[in-house]
């Protein structure tokens, strides 16, 4: 695995911009677990990464590799990155469309749940309208249910603390309202 | 180039004087349009700034005037005839998304912006697009509470806008193509742009947000002709000056149940492991547009929020210039005078709605140059202008309930909440009626603090704000007496209130809400004279103007993204039916 870095780097580290062909080559290794335009991620706990917002995805990137943001998988898997790969790679995946899913979507108790929580916690204000994201702010929009469920349940027992108020703002939600929120955001 | 304009300059300011001359008296002077034979009125020189007061064809500032009255001139439509407003025209920008825009209005030309900052230039009296500019915008942005805009500047042959990743953009007026970009600050840090920059001379002014995200606020000064910086004054000073007084209670002296021996105990301890210079993430946004005053030459705003909103362990004192009035030197940026409303607020209860001149009569009655603001708190202050300092504040305009209760993890119940009061909302006035109008909210909330270290550029809030979803919510428009304090009327409206208001001599008052519905009410009564449903929340603040002797409303409808109301892309103008 290392070995695809080493050569990355040594492009990237020489001409400024990489070639197409060997960012495409590193994000092949994203693939195996995270899918790409065409299909979901290998484990519903696994997030899409393909149309995420380029800004959202460097700084995961960079929080993984400081110790920021805590996943064994992830940590071994961008350690001896350096920054402008972290950048070429996020773009990368930036630039992919998003893959057509087709998540069940709530139950009406849920629903009525979710919105309850997104009202109060004034969700959309950062996250926009449509759950669409912007630049550091992650899109929820059909991100994977299992996924979005986990990392809720992470922040609200600060498991992941790479974003505090985050953290701070599920501390008292509810399990069953994060589960309604996962299912109502992969949904929409 | 710069000869050329120099030039134009001269010419039209000349020029505007006479034609502000024949405005001033009368009618007629509404026939004042691009056919006159003076030459080019859509330069905008430093003249027709300086009279827009007076000026019932143009809407030429974000608030219509240095001293940010949003008062209009003109009386064509007014209390006897407003039923009769339809609309003149509609456009529709390419971005469906929260509009907070004033949009400006220079000899029959319109500027706007939307969210995620594009310029559109309009044809005012039909609507149809003269020029679009999209914004560069780079990768990174960091900004709270949606992806906003308030509008442009004017001056010269130049419009200036603010971006959302902290840029200052000249563009040319007549094609809107970009003449400079100038770095505002490092969206990486958490700095962003919103607010309508301000154009006094030579000089265009902006301040910051980012006081959700550890910045150290500012308003700087950039020369109009190329983005050079001129000065910048720091909302949060250096040195000691910002733990001010350790006041321990609010403009009313109620205790703000600040431990004012812990803060003190925290600074030693800071201070002996050498780790004082928190002042360095200490916020202070600047949300709005300054109001100027030409015969100080001096510069009035108020400050946002500490940083972090809702913890205040880590920063001891009283964090100058924190939730304050200020005013500085327009040549300089010096300091001249502030007022702190809120001393170490723990509550994000900030000032934001932009402040406006006004004569006002004193404590002894006697007429003085003053200022209001609509606050969160949710009062209208009243200051006087030469010194800062406090005179009166009115009636609360929303209920208060467990004022100053401190913020706990479990979440305390305070009203107001958060967003107030009146929140970036601009206020007008009726100079003839001494009334301040004000947009406020009720929308009860808790508190919830959570000590976290600096994130880093991060969201940085040092807890949350929920809004109580089983509570009621609404809004209001409040009229009150500025010489008195008292309130003049009520209207309650069904949803919180944000977006500003308009006044006019016509003794209307015009107000959008965020279900769609962009009404008229009576200046002296509120009754309600007019509505119109344009099917997007209207949150954004009216303008009015007049191209061949009609006078037009022009309001954007586009919702709001941090109550999330409707989104939408409308511009409507109105005028009335033949
Ligand atoms: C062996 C499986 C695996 C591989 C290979 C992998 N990842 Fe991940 N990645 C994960 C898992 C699991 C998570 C979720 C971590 C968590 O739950 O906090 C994750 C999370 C992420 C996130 C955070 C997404 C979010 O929404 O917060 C990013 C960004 C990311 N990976 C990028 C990459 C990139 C780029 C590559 C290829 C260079 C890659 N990953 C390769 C398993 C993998
Ligand atoms: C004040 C802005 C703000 C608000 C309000 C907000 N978020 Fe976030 N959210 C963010 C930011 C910024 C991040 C990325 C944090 C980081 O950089 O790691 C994020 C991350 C997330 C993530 C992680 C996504 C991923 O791919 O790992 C989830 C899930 C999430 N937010 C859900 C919510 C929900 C649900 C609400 C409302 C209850 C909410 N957020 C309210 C700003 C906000």
């Amino acid at each position: 695995m290392r070995k695809w870095f080493v050569v990355f780097l040594a492009v990237v580290g020489t001409g400024g911009a990489a070639t197409a062909g060997t960012v495409e080559e590193l994000a092949q290794t994203c693939t195996a677990c995270h899918g790409d335009s065409r299909q979901l991620p290998t484990d519903p706990a696994f997030p899409i990464i393909a149309g995420q917002q380029f800004y959202y995805l460097y700084v995961q990137l960079r929080d993984f590799a400081s110790g920021l943001r805590q996943n064994e998988i992830m940590q071994g898997i961008v350690a001896g990155m350096d920054k402008a790969t972290m950048q070429a790679v996020a773009q990368y995946w930036s630039e992919q469309p998003w893959p057509t899913t087709a998540f069940p979507g709530p139950t009406a108790e849920e629903r009525e749940r979710a919105e309850r929580v997104i009202a109060s916690g004034q969700c959309s204000a950062c996250h926009l309208g449509g759950f669409e994201g912007n630049s550091r702010v992650p899109r929820l929009r059909n991100q994977q249910p299992g996924y979005l469920e986990k990392i809720m349940l992470d922040f609200k027992f600060k498991r992941r603390m790479n974003a505090p108020d985050m953290s701070a703002l599920f501390t008292d939600v509810a399990e069953a309202d994060i589960t309604a929120l996962a299912h109502y955001l992969a949904g929409l | 180039m710069r000869g050329k304009h120099v030039s134009g300059y001269r010419l039209a300011g000349g020029v505007a004087a006479v034609a502000l001359v024949a405005l001033t008296s009368g009618v007629a002077a509404q026939e004042t349009g691009k056919t006159t034979l003076y030459g080019d009125l859509r330069v905008v020189t430093q003249d027709m700034l300086l009279r827009a007061a007076d000026d019932g064809n143009n809407f030429l500032h974000p608030q219509h005037n240095y001293a940010q009255t949003r008062f209009y001139p003109n009386r064509q439509i007014n209390t006897t005839n407003v039923h009769q407003l339809r609309p003149a025209w509609i456009f529709q920008t390419e971005v469906v998304d929260t509009m907070e825009v004033a949009p400006i209005v220079v000899d029959g030309v319109m500027y706007v912006t939307t969210a995620f900052n594009h310029v559109y230039a309009l044809d005012a009296e039909t609507g149809a697009q003269i020029w679009h500019y999209k914004h560069r915008m780079g990768p990174i942005t960091t900004y709270c509470c949606g992806p906003n805009n308030r509008g442009v500047a004017v001056a010269g042959d130049r419009v200036y806008m603010g971006t959302l990743d902290a840029k200052l953009v000249a563009l040319d007026a007549k094609t809107g193509k970009l003449v400079w970009e100038a770095e505002v600050g490092d969206p990486e840090l958490g700095y962003s742009e919103t607010m309508a920059p301000i154009v006094v001379e030579d000089k265009v002014i902006i301040g910051t947000n980012g006081g959700e995200y550890g910045i150290r606020g500012f308003v700087k000064a950039f020369s109009a002709a190329d983005g050079k910086l001129l000065w910048t004054f720091y909302t949060i000073s250096d040195g000691d000056r910002h733990l001010g007084t350790w006041r321990e209670t609010d403009p009313m002296g109620r205790s703000l149940n600040r431990d004012i021996a812990a803060e003190k105990k925290r600074l030693a301890e800071m201070k002996a492991a050498g780790k004082d210079d928190f002042w360095q993430r200490l916020g202070g946004g600047v949300w709005q547009t300054p109001a100027y005053d030409p015969e100080t030459r001096r510069l009035y705003f108020v400050v946002g929020n500490p940083s972090p909103d809702l913890d205040g362990s880590n920063r001891p004192g009283d964090n100058l210039y924190t939730d304050s009035l200020v005013s500085i030197s327009v040549d300089t940026g010096e300091y001249v005078c502030h007022y702190q409303y809120i001393p170490h607020d723990v509550w994000d209860l900030d000032a934001v709605s932009p402040p406006i001149l006004a004569t006002v009569k004193d404590k002894d009655g006697k007429e003085v140059k003053g200022v209001l603001h609509g606050s969160k708190l949710p009062y209208v202050f009243v200051h006087r202008a030469d010194d800062c300092s406090l005179i009166r504040w009115s009636e609360p305009m929303v209920p208060i309930e467990n004022l100053w209760a401190l913020p706990t993890p479990a979440g305390t119940r305070m009203l107001p909440g958060a967003n107030g009061g009146v929140e970036w909302s601009a206020m007008a006035i009726h100079p003839g009626l001494h009334l301040a109008y004000a947009a406020n909210l009720h929308q009860p909330m808790t508190y919830h603090v959570e000590s976290t270290p600096y994130p880093g550029g991060k969201l940085w809030l040092g807890g949350a704000f929920k809004v109580i979803p089983t509570e009621e919510q609404w809004g209001n428009i409040t009229a009150v007496d500025y010489d008195t304090g008292k309130i003049r009327w009520q209207v309650r409206t069904q949803q919180p209130m944000i977006g500003g208001l308009l006044a006019t001599a016509g003794g209307l008052v015009f107000a959008g809400e965020g279900n769609g519905w962009f009404k008229a009410y009576d200046a002296a009564t509120g009754a309600v004279l007019w509505q119109f449903q344009l099917g997007a929340g209207v949150n954004a603040p009216a303008s009015s103007y007049t191209v061949k002797g009609k006078q037009y409303i022009v309001v954007g409808a586009g919702g709001n993204a941090q109550l999330d109301y409707k989104r939408g892309n409308d511009i409507v103008a109105f005028t009335l039916a033949d």
